[in-house]
């Protein structure tokens, strides 16, 4: 581990931090609740515990985007995804690096305070790029969790790391990392893994924010004598997969945590794991004091496609076939956009928000009507509507109360699904972790990998900004972009929605209506969610691109 | 990509159609070939770089490249027509597009930009910039360019070179017989595409598992016969079970020794090294018995994961380019004859003995 300063002493770190806008340190875990009312400030992942992404600021609108330029740029000088969403608190914006760093700058200009850089050992068993997502705060702490299965929290004034804890050997089974962000309730961090790739058993983990310890663990497969256990056909559930890779969602009113989980595993091969696979590309209701379940659904029962239920659950009060609803509102990788009564998990209504060729409908429960030939085959089905990564996928939606409208980065795209050999889960799994092939799993090269260019087929894929009107699933207007994106979005009270495309367009669309408005070259991925807050008073957006992040800002 | 069928055709071809001789004076005069394409740094940049396309192409494909240059086209090679909103039309290659502006190679070789917002449309067709030569060239013309072609296969290693490490005999037959290897590697894939006859007589060195060899023994059938050598025997154990497990039994097991391959005499049509000749001790002596086990004319298939592929071993030295085969077989007897780019993360380069 190695923490250097830039600008020298931690006295003068504070100095510059005290002179800086915006609310004073310590985060409490009440600001958290009430981060809405602090615009100015991007506290954690999805801005509020509603996972909304939506910024209430107003300087920068439909009318004046035109004039929104660079203001600043942070090199981040390295070859990996960028798929960060940085943190701002008291004019200083904390964010993550490829694979393990952490970076605190002046949110005014970019300059840069500390770093602390996690080492992590040479192989880590990601399955899709050694990146992070993100942190959490509170107090003035800074919480990362690693690719090497440890959690570790870090002084926000200081760049020194306070504690580390070891949440899991990332070596066993067929390997196990956490790229995600975690988030703070209450006292606690909430911290997800992943390894849906590689035969791991899933599990969602609270620790302490103070010491580290480890206060619960809910195992996202039901273990033996626990209810839905017998979803899983012999011993598959022991390599059943089923992880907690993205963020979540926490409703303070009712106490309640909610976060999605991945396919089952092998991903395309179910000959060993016959049945529904729970609690597997599911949304889990957790009491986040005691980590036990108050309810859950399922949205796709025994997966063979690899659709995560990973996306960031967005909590919203909206009609429902005139009655108002505290819902539960889900644009999944299947395809379809759900709507579920959050207090209990009820099934409302879904509806198809990409091109899917799988489903007829759904029964009362939610349960789909599933439509035989879409499965993978040992030739290869190429027929299937989404592809392998989704109508939608970790990228942030963002929902704003001033539309009332629910906004989606959509992927359109068909892929080849093909179904490989498939060991017996507990007699032909290897011992240890296959040494041999770098990324094999989600991006198998048989699937295709990920696509970075559309060359000469666009109607095979593109990708499209949709606005959702919650209460029906009905979409209200549609922006079509070139490709499937790696980007999510943020709508703002100036009533914008911001994203970034594969090609590195930076985008801001008119909210009601998806006129495009505003646009910069980039000319790097954008494989993140856009963020905005104040510096010295003025309104800013930041997005990665590349291995940039840029802020826009309008003077 | 149609590589696969391409050289099924080209099986039914005789090899000796044509004068290649006669070829550089139609290249670069009546074709007028050089205008869009390059060989060895000489020549235009709308087309593909030529200088190695007689190892990547078959005779027939060549040949259906000149006479309907649409029918195999590439995804990078579509012709993008873009029409301005002032009236103008430019045909080129597709160079780069995002949501705002298109850029491509115009048919005199120049890159262009465009905006979107001054197009009317720029749509991407699936055919070829490339005029036909059908009715340009007599059919012996095209002949004999196909043979020019066919000769261009980059500078034959004079001397055998190595400039690797061998890797130790691989041990973990776990690995071998992972999960999504079908997946990796393609195995039906590759075996098909090397269209070998029924009856055929094929030795696989480096049998490890059997993963490839039962695959070997259902293409050439009940008339032909398999040698599976491997220097291990817990391995011939391993692919003995395999074999038998999927009911072949024309598949003969030999013990071979570092640098010996223990096969007959000018006995074999084939001879698969697949992920093994990497670990070879003496490569050179497994090299010069393979050759002297194959009949005139047989042909010696190399598969290797690929150096510089974003996919496979992480340990180098479980890696090969390109060249680096090239350079070490050539110079033993052998030509390159044809290398197959189907493979997800791996070279496939098949020689034929030198007589």
């Amino acid at each position: 581990m190695k923490i250097r300063h830039v600008l020298g002493s931690t006295a003068f770190v504070a100095v510059v931090a005290w002179s800086l806008r915006g609310q004073n340190l310590p985060v409490t875990f009440d600001r958290l609740v009430k981060a809405a009312e602090e615009p100015g400030n991007w506290l954690m992942y999805s801005h509020t515990y509603n996972s909304w992404r939506f910024s209430n600021l107003t300087q920068i609108t439909a009318a004046n985007v035109k004039n929104l330029h660079v203001k600043w740029l942070f090199q981040g000088r390295h070859v990996e995804k960028f798929e960060t969403t940085p943190l701002v608190a008291n004019g200083i914006m904390y964010l993550t690096r490829p694979e393990n760093a952490i970076y605190a700058l002046d949110a005014a200009t970019g300059r840069q305070l500390w770093n602390y850089e996690y080492r992590n050992p040479a192989r880590t068993f990601n399955c899709c790029g050694k990146v992070n997502r993100g942190l959490a705060m509170l107090g003035n702490t800074l919480f990362m969790n690693t690719l090497d299965m440890h959690v570790v929290a870090v002084d926000a004034r200081s760049g020194h790391e306070l504690w580390k804890t070891e949440m899991y050997d990332y070596t066993a089974a067929g390997g196990y990392a956490a790229p995600g962000a975690p988030l703070v309730v209450k006292d606690k961090l909430i911290v997800g893994m992943a390894g849906g790739e590689r035969g791991v058993m899933g599990f969602l983990d609270a620790y302490d924010t103070k010491t580290g310890q480890r206060l619960w663990r809910f195992n996202t497969i039901p273990q033996p004598g626990e209810p839905n256990f017998g979803t899983w056909a012999g011993d598959s559930w022991k390599t059943g997969g089923v992880t907690t890779w993205n963020n979540g969602s926490y409703d303070p009113e009712t106490n309640t945590l909610f976060w999605g989980t991945s396919n089952p595993w092998p991903d395309y091969n179910d000959d060993f794991r016959k049945g529904d696979n729970l609690y597997a590309c599911s949304v889990l209701a957790l009491d986040p004091d005691t980590g036990k379940l108050k309810w859950f659904f399922q949205f796709t029962p025994h997966d063979v496609h690899d659709w995560d239920s990973t996306q960031i659950p967005i909590l919203l009060d909206t009609q429902f076939r005139g009655e108002m609803k505290k819902t539960l509102a889900w644009a999944n990788r299947n395809g379809f956009y759900y709507l579920l009564d959050r207090t209990n998990g009820k099934f409302l209504t879904a509806k198809a928000f990409v091109k899917q060729t799988w489903a007829k409908g759904f029964d009362d429960n939610g349960r789909p009507e599933v439509i035989p030939g879409n499965e993978p085959t040992p030739e290869g089905n190429d027929h299937v509507w989404p592809g392998v990564d989704g109508g939608a996928n970790w990228m942030s939606h963002s929902y704003s109360p001033v539309t009332k409208l629910l906004y989606v980065f959509a992927r359109e795209e068909h892929r080849l699904f093909s179904k490989n050999f498939a060991p017996h889960p507990t007699t032909d799994l290897p011992e240890r972790a296959p040494v041999g092939l770098a990324n094999a799993g989600a991006y198998d090269p048989a699937l295709g990998g990920a696509k970075t260019q559309n060359f000469g087929a666009p109607e095979e894929s593109w990708g499209k900004v949709i606005a959702i009107d919650p209460g029906t699933g009905t979409v209200k207007w549609e922006h079509k972009v070139l490709t499937p994106p790696w980007g999510g979005v943020m709508a703002t009270a100036g009533n914008l929605v911001f994203g970034g495309t594969l090609e590195g367009m930076v985008f801001a669309l008119n909210a009601t209506t998806g006129e495009r408005l505003w646009t910069f070259s980039a000319n790097g991925p954008v494989f993140a969610s856009p963020i905005s807050y104040l510096a010295n008073g003025k309104q800013m957006v930041s997005i990665p691109a590349g291995d940039l992040i840029v802020t826009f800002g309008l003077d | 990509m149609t590589t696969g069928l391409g050289l099924l055709v080209a099986l039914c071809v005789p090899a000796t159609a044509g004068d290649a001789t006669a070829g550089p004076a139609l290249f670069e005069g009546k074709g007028e070939c050089l205008t869009c394409h390059s060989i060895a740094g000489h020549g235009g940049s709308i087309g593909p770089e030529l200088s190695k396309i007689g190892i990547t192409r078959t005779r027939e494909s060549l040949r259906l490249a000149l006479v309907n240059p649409s029918a195999e086209i590439e995804k990078e090679y579509f012709t993008v027509v873009v029409v301005t909103k002032r009236g103008q039309t430019f045909r080129g290659i597709a160079l780069n597009e995002d949501d705002l502006s298109i850029q491509i190679r115009d048919a005199t070789g120049n890159p262009r930009s465009f905006l979107k917002d001054d197009l009317k449309s720029a749509p991407r067709q699936p055919i070829s910039l490339m005029p036909s030569y059908a009715a340009r060239l007599s059919p012996g013309e095209i002949d004999d360019l196909v043979s020019y072609l066919r000769t261009l296969r980059g500078p034959a290693p004079l001397i055998t070179q190595r400039t690797r490490q061998p890797h130790h005999a691989y041990s973990d037959a776990a690995f071998l017989d992972r999960i999504g290897r079908d997946a990796e590697e393609r195995p039906d894939t590759l075996i098909n595409s090397l269209q070998i006859p029924a009856g055929a007589t094929v030795a696989e060195i480096g049998s490890g598992t059997g993963y490839y060899t039962w695959r070997l023994a259902r293409s050439v059938g009940l008339a032909g016969k398999i040698y599976a050598v491997d220097v291990q025997q817990t391995m011939l154990d391993r692919a003995a079970q395999t074999v038998g497990k999927h009911q072949f039994s024309n598949v003969e097991f030999v013990l071979g020794e570092e640098s010996d391959v223990h096969l007959p005499a000018a006995a074999l049509d084939l001879i698969l090294m697949a992920h093994s000749y990497h670990e070879f001790s003496n490569p050179e002596a497994m090299t010069r018995g393979a050759r002297e086990s194959l009949k005139p004319g047989g042909r010696l298939v190399i598969v290797e994961y690929a150096e510089g592929r974003p996919f496979g071993p992480l340990d180098k030295t479980e890696r090969m380019t390109l060249e680096q085969i090239r350079a070490e077989i050539e110079p033993l007897g052998f030509d390159l004859d044809r290398v197959l780019d189907i493979l997800p993360i791996e070279h496939c380069l098949i020689f034929s003995k030198r007589p």
